[in-house]
C-alpha cells in the first residue's frame, strides 16, 4: 500500500502520485509522422498569416497609385448607379394632392340654435378642417403612407388604399394650417409633395392623368 | 523551459512562418510526448489522447499565424492540446466513464525489478483520475504531471489562480479518499 500523505514539499499530493503523473509517455516517430502527413495535406490558403502590412502590399505590386485610382473609380461607380436608381424610382412616380372642399358640418347637426351671432361662430368654429385627397400613381410600389402636419409626421398613421392599376388614394381630413406632407413609398422611401395651398379652391397638381 | 529551447520554438514558428513546412516537424518531435502525455491523464485513453493530440498539431498549425513570439510556444501550444481535449471529452462522454485502456498500455514501462509495482501504482492513479470532475482532473494533471505554475495554468485554462488552486486541494483530497478505498476494499 502506498503512502497518501502529502508530499514533503508542502503539495497536497504524495510523491509517489507525482512520479505517476510525470511519467514519460511512448512518443512514437509513427505518431508523429502522422501528425505531419496530415500537416502537409493543409492547403496553403487554409494557413493563417499574420496581417499583411501596407508596405509588403507596396512590394507585391497591390498598392500603388493605378490601383488606388481603380478602386476609387469603382466605389463611385456603385454610388452613382445607387443614386441613379433610387432617382428613377422617384422619377416614376406622379403624386397628387386635390384639396376637394371644406368639411363644413351643419349646425343642426350637432344641435346649435338658430341664433345668428352663435351661426357665425359655429361656422368658423366647425369650418377648420378640410377633405383632402391624396393620389400616388407608379410602378412597383407595395404600400403607400401620407406624413405631414395633419398627423405628426408620423409613419403608417394614414395610407393610401390600392385602387388598381397602380394607382393609390386616400381622403382625408385635414387641419386648415397644416400645409406640409410627404408620400412614404413601400415604407422606405420618401416623396416629396408641393404643399397644400391656403386657399380653399380646389387645387391639382398633377395632369389629369391621374 | 530553458531560454535555448525557447528560442529553437521562436525560430522554427518563424520557419514555419516563412513557408517551411518541415521545420513544423522539428516542433512536433520536440513537444509531442510532453503534449501526448498529458492528454492520456486528461482523456483517460490512450487512442483519444493521440487523436486529440494530432488534431491539435494540425490546429496550431493553421493558426500558428495568431501565435506571437512574446508568449512561450510550449504554453500556447498546450492550450491547445487542452482544448482540444475538452473538444473530445464532450464528443465521447468519456469524463465521467471509467478508462476503457489500461494505463500500463498508455505510459511507458520502467525497467528494473519495481515494474509490476510501478505498473499497478499507475493503474490504480489513472482509475482514481477518471473518477475525478473534469475541471479538478485538469487542474491536477497541469499543476503536477506538466508541473506548471498556477499563473500559466491560469493562461492556458482561463481559470483564475484562486479557483485552480482550490480545484487542486479539492482534486488531491478526493484522490487520496479514492485510493484508500481502493486500498481498503
Amino acid at each position: 500500500m502506498h503512502d497518501l500523505r502529502q508530499d514533503a514539499d508542502g503539495e497536497p499530493i504524495a510523491r509517489w502520485m507525482r512520479s505517476a503523473l510525470q511519467a514519460p509517455v511512448d512518443s512514437s516517430s509513427a505518431q508523429r509522422d502522422a501528425i505531419m502527413a496530415r500537416v502537409r495535406r493543409v492547403r496553403a490558403l487554409q494557413r493563417v498569416q499574420p496581417p499583411m502590412r501596407a508596405s509588403r502590399w507596396s512590394r507585391r505590386g497591390l498598392l500603388n497609385p493605378l490601383s488606388g485610382m481603380a478602386m476609387v473609380a469603382v466605389l463611385v461607380a456603385m454610388v452613382s448607379m445607387r443614386s441613379f436608381e433610387f432617382a428613377r424610382g422617384v422619377r416614376s412616380l406622379d403624386t397628387a394632392s386635390l384639396v376637394l372642399g371644406d368639411s363644413v358640418v351643419p349646425t343642426t347637426s350637432v344641435g346649435l340654435s338658430h341664433d345668428a351671432s352663435s351661426d357665425a361662430i359655429s361656422t368658423r368654429l366647425l369650418d377648420t378642417l378640410r377633405i383632402v385627397e391624396f393620389v400616388l400613381r407608379g410602378p412597383d410600389v407595395r404600400s403607400v403612407a401620407v406624413i405631414g402636419d395633419f398627423n405628426g409626421w408620423q409613419r403608417g398613421t394614414t395610407t393610401l388604399l390600392h385602387e388598381g392599376r397602380d394607382r393609390w388614394h386616400a381622403r382625408v381630413l385635414v387641419p386648415r394650417d397644416a400645409l406640409r406632407f410627404a408620400y412614404v413609398v413601400n415604407e422606405t422611401q420618401l416623396v416629396a409633395a408641393p404643399p397644400l395651398p391656403k386657399t380653399t379652391a380646389t387645387r391639382r397638381s398633377i395632369p389629369d392623368s391621374i | 523551459m530553458p531560454i535555448a529551447v525557447m528560442s529553437e520554438d521562436a525560430r522554427d514558428v518563424r520557419r514555419v512562418l516563412a513557408g517551411d513546412v518541415e521545420a513544423f516537424a522539428l516542433l512536433v518531435d520536440r513537444h509531442h510526448a510532453r503534449c501526448l502525455r498529458v492528454a492520456t491523464h486528461l482523456l483517460s485513453d490512450g487512442d483519444d489522447a493521440e487523436d486529440a493530440v494530432q488534431d491539435a498539431f494540425v490546429r496550431a498549425y493553421r493558426h500558428l499565424g495568431s501565435y506571437r513570439e512574446r508568449d512561450r510556444f510550449g504554453a500556447w501550444l498546450l492550450r491547445v492540446v487542452v482544448n482540444q481535449c475538452r473538444t473530445h471529452a464532450a464528443k465521447q462522454r468519456r469524463w465521467s466513464s471509467s478508462p476503457s485502456v489500461s494505463a500500463n498500455d498508455l505510459l511507458a514501462h520502467d525497467s528494473g525489478e519495481d515494474v509490476a509495482d510501478a505498473e499497478s501504482t499507475r493503474e490504480e492513479l489513472t482509475r482514481a483520475l477518471a473518477q475525478l470532475d473534469p475541471a479538478q482532473r485538469e487542474a491536477v494533471v497541469l499543476r503536477f504531471a506538466d508541473e506548471l505554475s498556477y499563473d500559466e495554468m491560469a493562461t492556458i485554462t482561463g481559470v483564475g489562480v484562486s479557483a485552480l488552486k482550490m480545484r487542486v486541494q479539492r482534486a488531491c483530497a478526493r484522490l487520496r479518499t479514492l485510493l484508500s478505498e481502493h486500498y481498503h476494499a
